[in-house]
C-alpha cells in the first residue's frame, strides 16, 4: 500500500489506474456502452417522431404548454454544475483533497451541460429554425440570453477542461503503444502542445487555469440564472419572483454536486480506482451537498412563505396545489427524500460508508428532478382566467427521450475516458507530494 | 520537486520536426476553435446590435409614440351586459379562420363571482400597447404592426412558446400536430391571416387585421347576436359594434369600462363593460 | 210603387259636392299646417380650445324653443357612420348650443339633427386636439436604452478574455517547448563537437 504519488513505483500504479479506461476498460465495457447507445438511440427515434408528428406526442396541450422538457433542460444543465464547484472553486480554496475526482468532475460538467443543452432544442416547435437565433435575435428575449449565456459557458468548461489535461495529454501521448495510429499520434501531439513540464510551462499553465477558474464561476452563475429567468421574465404566479436566479443557481450547484458523487463512485468502482479516491472524499463532497440541501430548502422555504402568507389571487392556488393539493405528495417527498433525508445520510457518522453516501447523492439528483417538475407544472397548467386547471400527460416519447437523455451522460463519459486518462494524474503529482490522504482506506 | 522526466534528445528533433509542421495550423486550429466558440455567441448579440432595438422598430409602430401616417389605434370594447355567452363570435371566428376546435381566439368565459352571480367574458388577445409576448420572443416572430395589432410571423416562430408563458391572458395557442382543418383553396399563409397555420408554431387572434384593413368588419363583430362586441380606433375616438356608433372615450368613462389585469402594466386595447353587479376582481 | 231614380243633377251635385270636400280636406292640411321647418347649424372655434356648436331651430321664421337637438360627426369607419356628440335642447331664441372638445385631429363633418329633419353638414379642421385616451408613455426608458450597449460589453469583453486565457496557455506552452526543444539541440551540438575535439 503506497501512501504517495511520488516513488517511482507509486506513479507507475498511478499512472496505470489513470490510463485503465483507456488500456484496460474490462469486458464490461463494450456491452454497456453499446446498451446505452442502443438506448439513446432509441430515443433519438423517438425525437425524429416528434418532429413529424409535432409536440402532442410529448403530453403537451395549450393549458399544458411547459412540462417534462423545459424541467429536463433546467435538470440537465443544473447536473452539470459539480465541475464547477469542485474543479473552480475548490481550486480556488486549495482543497487539495479534490486532486483525484476533477477529471470526472469536469467531464461530467461538460457532458451534462451539452445533453442538457440538446433539450433546449428538442421542447421546441420547430427546431430547424433555431439558426434564426443567430442571424436575427431579439436581444430582449431570454431565450437569446440562454443562448449566450449557455455557449459562453460551454466554451469556458471546454477551455477548463482542456487546460489542464495538458500535461496528461502529454503523458498519454508518451504512453502511447508503437503499433498506435499515426493519426491518433499527430492528433495526441497536437494537443499536448509539446508539454514537458517545465517551469516556465507550468508557470503559463497554472496562470492560464487559474485565470479561468475565476472567469467561470460569474459564468456558471450567469448560465443557470438566465435559465431561471426565461421563467421568471413572466408575470405567472409560482414563477415570477425575484429569488429565481439564485434558487436556480444553488439547486443545480447542490444537483451537480451530488452527480459528481455518484459518477465519480461508479468509476472508481468500475476502473478500481479505490487506491486513490476515498472514503474521505465522498464525506468532503456530501459535506458541501449537505450545506446547499441546507441552502436549498432555506430559498425554497422563502418562496412558499412569502407567496402564502401573502395569498394573491394568483399565488394562493399555487401555493395551496403544492403544499395541500395535487403535488403535496411530490413536493413533501422532496422536501424530506430530497433533502432531509440526504443532509443526515451525509454527516450521520453511522451512514459514513460510500454507499450511503451514493444513496444520498442519487435521492438528491432525483429529488431535484422533482423540484423542477415541480417548478414547471403547477405554473404551467394554472388558470389565468378563470379556475379550469390543465392536465398533464406523461407519454411515452417524453419518457424515452429524457431516459435516453439520462444514457447519454454516462455514455458520454465512458466515450470521453477513452480519450483521455481519467484521473488528474499531473495535478495529482502536484498537489500530493507524499502526503496524499489515505489512500486504500475503507473503501467499501 | 521532480519534474516529470524531461523526453529525451533523441525525441526532441522528432517533436519540434512534428511541431514545425503542425506549427501553424496548431495554432490556426486552435484559434479557429476560440473563434467558432465567441461566434457562436458573438452571433446572437451582433444580429441584436445590426437589427437594432428590441421590439422590431423597423417593423412600424411600437409603444414608443411614434405614429405613421394613416395607422390606426386599434381597441375593442365587450359589454357583458349584453354577453349571454352563446358563444357565436367563437364559433365565426374558428370557421372563417379554419383553427381546429380547442383553438379559441376568442374564448368565452363563463365566470362566477364571489356573490354567486354568473357572468360570460369574451376573451381575445388584449393587442397591449406593451406586450410581454412581444418582449419575449426570441426570433421577433411575434411584432406590432403599424396599427399597432400584436401579429405572429409563423414563419419565423420557432415554437418556443415563451410567449405563452407569457401572455397574462392566456390568449395564445399553439398548433401542436398538423392542422387538418384547411381552407378549401391553397392559400399562402401571412402574419395577417395564417391560414393554413404552422405545426409547431403560435396562434392567436389578429384582430381580424385582413377585414378591419379594408373596412370590414371583424368576424365575432358580425357575428355576435347581442351586439356586445364594439371594434373602435383610440385616435378616431370612436367604436361601433356594426348597428350602433359610439364616441369611444365617452362610451369607456359613461359606462365604467375596465381593462383585465390592469395592474400588470401591459397596457391592453380591450374593454370590458361590466354589469349584472358582478365584482370587478376575474 | 214610385221608382226612386236619382236625378242626374242630384249625382253631379253630390259628386261636386264630394270632391269639393275632398279638396277641401286634402287642402287643408297646407292652408292648416305649420309653415317648414328649418334647422341651422354653426359651428364656432373657441379662442380657449373647443368649439361651440350652435343649432337654430326654426319654423316658419318662428324660434321653437325647448327643443331636443342632437349633435352628430359623420365617419368613415367600416362602412358611412354617425357619431353622437351630445344633446341640446333649444332656448328661447331657438339655439341650441353644446360645448364640442374634439378628441382628434382632421377635418370633421359635423352636423345637427331634430326630429326627421337634419341640418347642412358643417365641416371643421381641428388642430392641437389631444386623444382622450392617449398612448401609454414607454415605462423605463432610459434604462432600456442602455441595456443593449452595456450588455453587448460586458459580454465581447468575456470572450476576449476567455480568448486570451486560452491562446496565451496555448501559445506560451508550445512557443516554450520549442524553445526547450531548440536550446536542447544546441546543447546536443555543442556537446558532440566538444566529443569530437576532445
Amino acid at each position: 500500500m503506497v501512501a504517495n504519488a511520488r516513488t517511482p513505483s507509486s506513479r507507475d500504479a498511478l499512472h496505470d489506474a489513470a490510463f485503465r479506461p483507456m488500456e484496460a476498460p474490462g469486458r464490461w465495457f463494450w456491452p454497456v456502452a453499446l446498451g446505452l447507445a442502443g438506448i439513446v438511440a432509441v430515443a433519438f427515434g423517438a425525437y425524429v417522431y416528434q418532429v413529424i408528428e409535432g409536440l402532442w406526442v410529448a403530453g403537451y396541450n395549450d393549458k399544458a404548454f411547459y412540462g417534462i422538457y423545459e424541467a429536463n433542460l433546467v435538470a440537465f444543465i443544473g447536473v452539470s454544475y459539480g465541475g464547477a464547484l469542485v474543479s473552480a472553486v475548490l481550486r480556488l480554496t486549495n482543497a487539495r483533497w479534490r486532486a483525484p475526482i476533477t477529471r470526472m468532475a469536469e467531464a461530467v460538467a461538460l457532458v451534462s451541460l451539452v445533453v442538457g443543452g440538446a433539450f433546449a432544442i428538442i421542447h421546441l416547435g420547430r427546431p430547424e429554425r433555431i439558426w434564426r437565433l443567430i442571424v436575427d435575435p431579439q436581444a430582449s428575449s431570454p431565450i437569446v440570453w440562454d443562448l449566450i449565456a449557455i455557449s459562453t459557458y460551454l466554451l469556458a468548461t471546454a477551455i477548463f477542461l482542456y487546460l489542464p489535461l495538458i500535461p496528461d495529454l502529454a503523458t498519454t501521448r508518451d504512453r502511447l503503444p508503437a503499433r498506435a495510429p499515426r493519426l491518433v499520434r499527430a492528433f495526441y501531439r497536437l494537443v499536448a502542445l509539446g508539454w514537458t513540464g517545465t517551469p516556465e510551462q507550468r508557470r503559463l499553465l497554472n496562470r492560464s487555469v487559474g485565470a479561468i477558474a475565476i472567469l467561470i464561476i460569474p459564468l456558471a452563475v450567469s448560465v443557470h440564472s438566465v435559465l431561471a429567468w426565461a421563467f421568471s421574465m413572466t408575470s405567472r404566479a409560482g414563477w415570477h419572483s425575484s429569488i429565481f436566479g439564485p434558487y436556480f443557481v444553488v439547486g443545480a450547484l447542490y444537483s451537480g454536486v451530488a452527480l459528481v458523487v455518484i459518477v465519480v463512485a461508479a468509476f472508481r468502482r468500475a476502473y478500481r480506482l479505490e487506491r486513490y479516491i476515498s472514503l474521505d472524499h465522498f464525506v468532503s463532497l456530501a459535506r458541501i451537498m449537505a450545506v446547499l440541501a441546507a441552502v436549498y430548502l432555506y430559498f425554497t422555504f422563502s418562496e412558499m412563505l412569502t407567496a402564502g402568507y401573502v395569498r394573491t389571487r394568483e399565488e394562493a392556488p399555487i401555493v395551496a396545489v403544492m403544499l395541500e393539493g395535487a403535488y403535496a405528495p411530490a413536493f413533501w417527498g422532496f422536501v424530506v427524500l430530497g433533502i432531509f433525508v440526504p443532509i443526515m445520510l451525509s454527516v450521520l457518522s453511522a451512514t459514513r460508508s460510500v454507499r450511503y453516501l451514493v444513496l444520498a447523492a442519487a435521492l438528491a439528483v432525483v429529488g431535484m428532478w422533482l423540484k423542477r417538475m415541480l417548478i414547471t407544472l403547477p405554473t404551467a397548467t394554472a388558470p389565468l382566467i378563470g379556475d379550469v386547471w390543465g392536465t398533464v400527460q406523461l407519454t411515452w416519447v417524453a419518457i424515452v427521450i429524457t431516459v435516453g437523455a439520462t444514457a447519454a451522460i454516462p455514455l458520454g463519459l465512458m466515450l470521453i475516458f477513452r480519450f483521455m486518462p481519467i484521473l488528474a494524474v499531473d495535478e495529482m503529482t502536484e498537489l500530493l507530494p507524499g502526503s496524499a490522504p489515505a489512500v486504500g482506506g475503507e473503501a467499501r | 520537486m521532480a519534474d516529470t522526466p524531461v523526453p529525451s534528445p533523441t525525441k526532441a528533433p522528432s517533436v519540434e520536426e512534428g511541431s514545425a509542421r503542425l506549427h501553424l495550423s496548431r495554432r490556426q486550429a486552435l484559434m479557429a476553435l476560440a473563434g467558432a466558440g465567441s461566434a457562436l455567441s458573438a452571433g446572437p448579440l451582433l444580429g441584436a446590435l445590426v437589427s437594432g432595438r428590441t421590439g422590431r422598430a423597423d417593423r412600424g409602430l411600437l409603444a414608443n409614440g411614434a405614429e405613421a401616417e394613416g395607422a390606426r389605434r386599434w381597441a375593442m370594447v365587450i359589454d357583458l351586459r349584453r354577453c349571454d355567452g352563446c358563444k357565436k363570435c367563437t364559433e365565426a371566428c374558428q370557421t372563417k379562420h379554419y383553427l381546429p376546435p380547442e383553438q379559441e381566439w376568442i374564448k368565452v368565459y363563463t365566470l362566477r363571482d364571489r356573490t354567486g352571480v354568473e357572468f360570460n367574458v369574451p376573451r381575445l388577445c388584449m393587442h397591449c400597447e406593451d406586450a410581454p409576448c412581444v418582449r419575449v420572443c426570441p426570433v421577433a416572430a411575434t411584432f406590432v404592426n403599424r396599427d399597432g395589432l400584436v401579429l405572429v410571423d409563423q414563419e419565423k416562430c420557432i415554437g418556443c412558446r415563451l410567449c405563452m408563458a407569457a401572455c397574462p391572458y392566456e390568449a395564445r395557442y399553439f398548433n401542436w400536430t398538423e392542422p387538418t382543418i384547411r381552407p378549401p383553396l391553397p392559400t399562402i399563409p401571412t402574419p395577417e391571416f395564417p391560414a393554413p397555420q404552422q405545426r409547431g408554431t403560435v396562434g392567436k387572434c389578429v384582430l381580424c387585421v385582413h377585414n378591419i384593413g379594408h373596412g370590414e368588419l371583424p368576424y365575432c363583430v358580425v357575428a355576435c347576436n347581442m351586439d356586445a362586441i364594439y371594434i373602435g380606433d383610440l385616435d378616431a375616438d370612436v367604436a361601433t359594434n356594426g348597428t350602433e356608433t359610439v364616441r369611444l372615450s365617452t362610451f369607456l368613462s359613461q359606462n365604467n369600462a375596465i381593462r383585465l389585469k390592469e395592474e400588470l402594466n401591459t397596457k391592453p386595447r380591450v374593454w370590458y363593460i361590466p354589469g349584472h353587479g358582478e365584482d370587478l376582481g376575474w | 210603387m214610385p221608382r226612386h231614380v236619382p236625378p242626374i243633377r242630384s249625382i253631379v251635385g253630390g259628386t261636386a259636392v264630394a270632391v269639393m270636400l275632398l279638396g277641401l280636406a286634402l287642402a287643408s292640411p297646407v292652408v292648416a299646417s305649420d309653415p317648414p321647418a328649418e334647422l341651422t347649424f354653426i359651428a364656432e372655434r373657441r379662442a380657449e380650445g373647443g368649439w361651440m356648436l350652435r343649432a337654430t331651430l326654426t319654423q316658419g321664421g318662428a324660434v321653437q324653443s325647448q327643443q331636443t337637438v342632437e349633435f352628430l360627426q359623420a365617419v368613415d369607419f367600416f362602412g358611412p357612420r354617425w357619431i353622437p356628440l351630445g344633446n341640446a335642447t333649444t332656448d328661447t331664441s331657438g339655439v341650441a348650443s353644446r360645448l364640442y372638445s374634439p378628441t382628434s385631429n382632421g377635418v370633421q363633418r359635423l352636423v345637427a339633427r331634430h326630429a326627421a329633419l337634419q341640418s347642412a353638414p358643417v365641416e371643421i379642421t381641428v388642430v392641437g386636439a389631444v386623444p382622450a385616451i392617449p398612448r401609454e408613455p414607454a415605462d423605463l426608458p432610459i434604462v432600456r436604452a442602455w441595456a443593449l450597449p452595456i450588455g453587448a460589453a460586458v459580454l465581447v469583453g468575456v470572450w476576449l478574455m476567455l480568448a486570451a486565457i486560452l491562446l496565451s496557455a496555448v501559445i506560451g506552452i508550445s512557443r516554450s517547448a520549442r524553445r526547450k526543444a531548440r536550446d536542447n539541440r544546441l546543447g546536443d551540438t555543442i556537446g558532440q563537437s566538444i566529443s569530437e575535439q576532445a
